[in-house]
């Protein structure tokens, strides 16, 4: 059922891309715009990998971790603050400058360390 | 040789501790592994799930239960050895596995209670009342040890006596738990009591493992909580899948089957956990 309804979806706006030039160059733009979007979050997912703020603040001393985020750029801090949920009150609003992304993470990093100490002690 | 004894605990209620039970049961026995499960959680569900609610109804009426085993120490009356009390062969796996049960009932939840207020009535304190659980466990075991490779207690959540005297009696602990935060902090709650039943025979951390269960590899709360399990715990390398097939299998099948159409997709998950558990329990 829901292919024939998607079959039917797409021929629709196929055929209105193909007869009004108008509709189809917005369309072209705004698949290109979403293409480039999707691109540049799936590199930045990838140069960020299995990074873990939580565990990698454990590694060194929170100068040294704050020198490991700085190698990253705008975008993979915010896939780390997404991925992590470090962000739970969207303070960040999703934007931030690479040095408020970093202060961020850094910070809900060292607390969530003392945090797990703590537990570790319970 | 005495067998293997694995208590699979967690305080936290819904992380799969009886399917993790279950599944692992029939998992090792179909492969030649001898395992008893004990059921000491009250809802009764890995008796149900192992059993099928026909056989359970049948071995409650004969009064071959765990609170019936225990009943006799606490009101007296002609003791009954304890492999009475254990049917043999159940599971709906096809072949036979070499699977017994000491199943639960509810009314289980109520014999503590009555031994409290019994044995302490009559002096006893805390500290002597979970020894004696201790002993009668461990009085239990000892008499199917012959019987058995792997002893498996599925524990209620929370912490009971006999679910202490499980832990006490217990070589390895597994704490299966859903990778999100509470169920991390279930963790910590219970680590620490374990640890000191550890530490107390001359064991180290590294007998208690963390399972992740219901995992979600598309949930990036699960790939970070995953990650950070990791680090601070001893974890299974396998993770059990959230999938729709390990919470069908729960439902007893008349007609006896294969674990790959028990739990469909999820059965190769499964097998390599029971592979990872046999190697890391020593169970080769």
């Amino acid at each position: 059922m829901i292919d024939r309804a998607l079959s039917s979806l797409f021929k629709v706006v196929t055929d209105e891309a193909v007869n009004n030039p108008a509709f189809g160059k917005r369309l072209e733009e705004s698949l290109a715009k979403f293409g480039q979007e999707l691109a540049e979050r799936r590199m930045a997912e990838r140069n960020v990998g299995e990074f873990h703020p939580f565990i990698e603040f454990k590694k060194g001393t929170p100068e040294e971790f704050s020198a490991r985020l700085g190698k990253f750029d705008v975008s993979e801090l915010r896939v780390i603050v997404q991925k992590h949920h470090l962000d739970p009150a969207n303070l960040l609003k999703g934007k931030g400058t690479k040095k408020t992304l970093a202060a961020h993470i850094l910070e809900a990093a060292r607390k969530r360390s003392e945090r797990d100490a703590k537990l570790f002690e319970y | 040789m005495a067998p293997r004894t694995v208590s699979v605990v967690n305080m936290k209620g819904g992380v799969g501790k009886s399917t993790t039970v279950a599944s692992l049961a029939e998992t090792l026995a179909s492969e030649g592994v001898r395992v008893l499960v004990i059921d000491l959680d009250p809802q009764s569900n890995v008796s149900m799930m192992l059993a099928g609610q026909d056989r359970w109804v049948e071995l409650r009426q004969a009064n071959r239960t765990i609170d019936e085993y225990f009943n006799q120490y606490v009101y007296g009356g002609e003791p009954r050895f304890f492999r009475e009390f254990v049917a043999n062969k159940v599971s709906d796996i096809a072949g036979e596995p070499a699977l017994d049960l000491l199943i639960s009932t509810p009314e289980f939840r109520y014999i503590e209670r009555h031994a409290l207020e019994k044995w302490v009535s009559q002096g006893f304190d805390i500290r002597q009342l979970n020894t004696r659980f201790s002993r009668l466990t461990h009085s239990a075991i000892e008499n199917v040890a012959e019987s058995y490779d792997l002893v498996l207690f599925d524990c209620p959540p929370g912490i009971s006596m006999f679910a202490e005297a499980a832990i006490e009696l217990s070589e390895f602990i597994v704490i299966p738990t859903i990778p999100d935060y509470v169920s991390r902090l279930g963790i910590f709650a219970f680590r620490k009591r374990a640890l000191r039943s550890m530490e107390q025979r001359r064991f180290t951390d590294d007998r208690i493992y963390t399972l992740i269960t219901k995992y979600e590899a598309q949930n990036s709360l699960h790939q970070s909580e995953a990650a950070l399990l990791k680090d601070q715990f001893n974890v299974f390398d396998t993770r059990i899948p959230q999938a729709e097939q390990i919470a069908r299998a729960a439902e007893w099948s008349d007609h006896k089957r294969t674990l790959e159409q028990k739990y469909g997709d999820a059965a190769a998950v499964i097998r390599k956990f029971a592979g990872e558990f046999r190697e890391r329990v020593g169970l080769i």
